[in-house]
């Protein structure tokens, strides 16, 4: 356990020293005023263009994080051999895939909180003295609930991440699975809530419909999208459908990393 | 040690995104007007996607944000219209608002350009009143869409029969006002009769509270008589 912590204060500190991390850091000042912009353009949901706004900043930095920089620091560990002294004893393939993981998770943490926290604060200042009318729904501690929730989809994401560096060569094999990754769960979970649409249906061979309302059955009904629309119009979110969603995509994240080991450890470096 | 050079980079990144910034902004100011807005015209006016399908893919986990786009997409068009008398992209107002509903149905800047641009300035009632029947279904704590929504089939379309569908939702709404009670009851009269309307109007006596009843038995007395003479 010792060992993994070390990983993890080394990766945690790697990262933060890393140009593309401090870019990320700086682009995350710009996620409020981005909010304070689009919503000057508006009339009446002024909260909830701010909140539209400020996410998609939060989400921009986070799909930059997973690709540019785990799977640049994962693939450059496999290129320039930066593996090999990691596992070593006392540590081993599984310490050092922990402790990465930690190291990666504590710094997307912190990324996180930055934008959360900026977001707050300038939310809050922008919109406190207006009128509710204008607020659309928005609380002060709308946007933390709001990146929280999202930032789960993402350290799935990174546990998937680690699972395709368990076996990938490289860096191009890693970004482009990793961009296929983001690419699928972006685009899957809203197709697959819109598939209840009656009109939507319609258009849909019977086959491929009965299999995605299948699918739909068995998961979780929750996802980004739904998220991001109930909470920016300021419409809580029922706690078990919260719940289910951060245990859904725990559990993606525990078979991914769980995959990643098997593989890591039967590898040969 | 450590704290020092990481605030000393994050310095030197944002003084090197300062400056990129700065020639960004000179960038643009440099642009003529025309050179921005012709660049607009082509970005905007063709044509939008409105399959729902590639709409929600597209947005993923941010269909308030695009749905925020279309929302300002509709004001690049009216503004095309206005200034440029180029009244033939009125059509594609009712695609980007409709666009915007499907992405975010909460979203009351859609309705309320429907109600106004769509249908008085666009020509187009049929699709703002389908919106704004749309948001009466989504919006239930909302008594104006509906209100608009049935003022302006009356009026522009000439159909008592919606008109009375929308405005009978208000009823009930928090915070609705006392003259739908009185428009309902007229609608219903213009497409049925005068019977049909005092019975609606019995019907809410018994439900509505205190504050609306004096304005029922008013408009009760008034039908009453209409139908009597």
């Amino acid at each position: 356990m010792k060992y993994m912590i070390n990983i993890m204060k080394l990766t945690f500190r790697e990262v933060i020293q890393s140009r593309s991390y401090q870019s990320l850091v700086a682009i995350a000042l710009l996620a409020p005023i981005f909010g304070l912009i689009l919503s000057s353009l508006f009339l009446v949901d002024l909260g909830k263009v701010y909140m539209d706004g400020a996410m998609a900043i939060s989400h921009f930095l986070s799909i930059i994080f997973v690709l540019f920089v785990s799977a640049a620091l994962l693939a450059r560990d496999v290129e320039q051999k930066v593996c090999y002294l990691l596992v070593i004893k006392p540590s081993n393939r599984g310490i050092y895939l922990g402790g990465r993981f930690l190291g990666l998770l504590f710094a997307y943490a912190t990324l996180m909180a930055l934008v959360a926290l900026l977001s707050m604060v300038v939310g809050d200042i922008y919109l406190g003295n207006k009128m509710e009318f204008y607020q659309s729904g928005y609380v002060w501690y709308a946007m933390f609930e709001l990146i929280f929730l999202h930032a789960f989809q993402y350290i799935a994401l990174l546990a998937f991440v680690f699972f395709i560096f368990s076996w990938a060569t490289g860096a191009p094999e890693i970004m482009l699975f990793s961009a296929a990754a983001i690419l699928f769960s972006w685009a899957f979970p809203p197709i697959l809530l819109a598939m209840n649409n009656p009109d939507v249906a319609q258009e849909v061979p019977a086959l491929l419909q009965n299999l995605l309302h299948w699918i739909y059955e068995c998961l979780p009904h929750l996802n980004g999208a739904s998220i991001a629309l109930e909470l920016t119009h300021g419409r809580g979110l029922p706690d078990s459908a919260m719940a289910l969603y951060v245990l859904e995509h725990l559990s993606y994240a525990g078979v991914f990393f769980m995959l990643a080991y098997y593989f890591f450890s039967r590898r040969d470096l | 040690m450590i704290k020092a050079v990481v605030a000393q980079t994050v310095v030197a990144q944002a003084k090197k995104a300062g400056v990129l910034l700065i020639c960004l902004a000179a960038l643009i100011a440099a642009r003529s007007a025309s050179d921005f807005s012709f660049d607009a015209k082509r970005i905007i006016f063709s044509a939008p996607i409105s399959n729902t399908l590639l709409l929600q893919g597209q947005a993923g986990p941010m269909p308030g944000l695009l749905a925020d786009f279309s929302v300002l997409d509709v004001f690049s068009v009216y503004h095309e219209m206005l200034e440029n008398q180029q009244s033939q992209y009125a059509p594609l107002l009712a695609i980007h608002l409709n666009n915007a509903s499907k992405l975010d149905p909460y979203f009351f800047d859609v309705y309320r350009l429907a109600s106004s641009l769509l249908v008085y300035d666009a020509k187009m009632p049929e699709a703002g009143v389908a919106l704004l029947d749309k948001a009466s279904l989504i919006l239930t704590e909302n008594w104006e869409f509906p209100f608009f929504g049935g003022f302006i089939a009356h009026d522009q379309l000439g159909d008592d029969e919606q008109a009375f569908a929308l405005m009978s939702r208000v009823i009930g709404r928090p915070n609705m006002p006392p003259l739908a009670i009185n428009l309902a009851a007229r609608f219903l009269n213009n497409y049925r009769s005068e019977e049909d309307a005092l019975l609606f109007l019995q019907g809410l006596l018994q439900t509505m509270p205190e504050q609306y009843q004096a304005g029922i038995r008013e408009k009760m007395l008034k039908l009453q008589q209409e139908h009597d003479q």
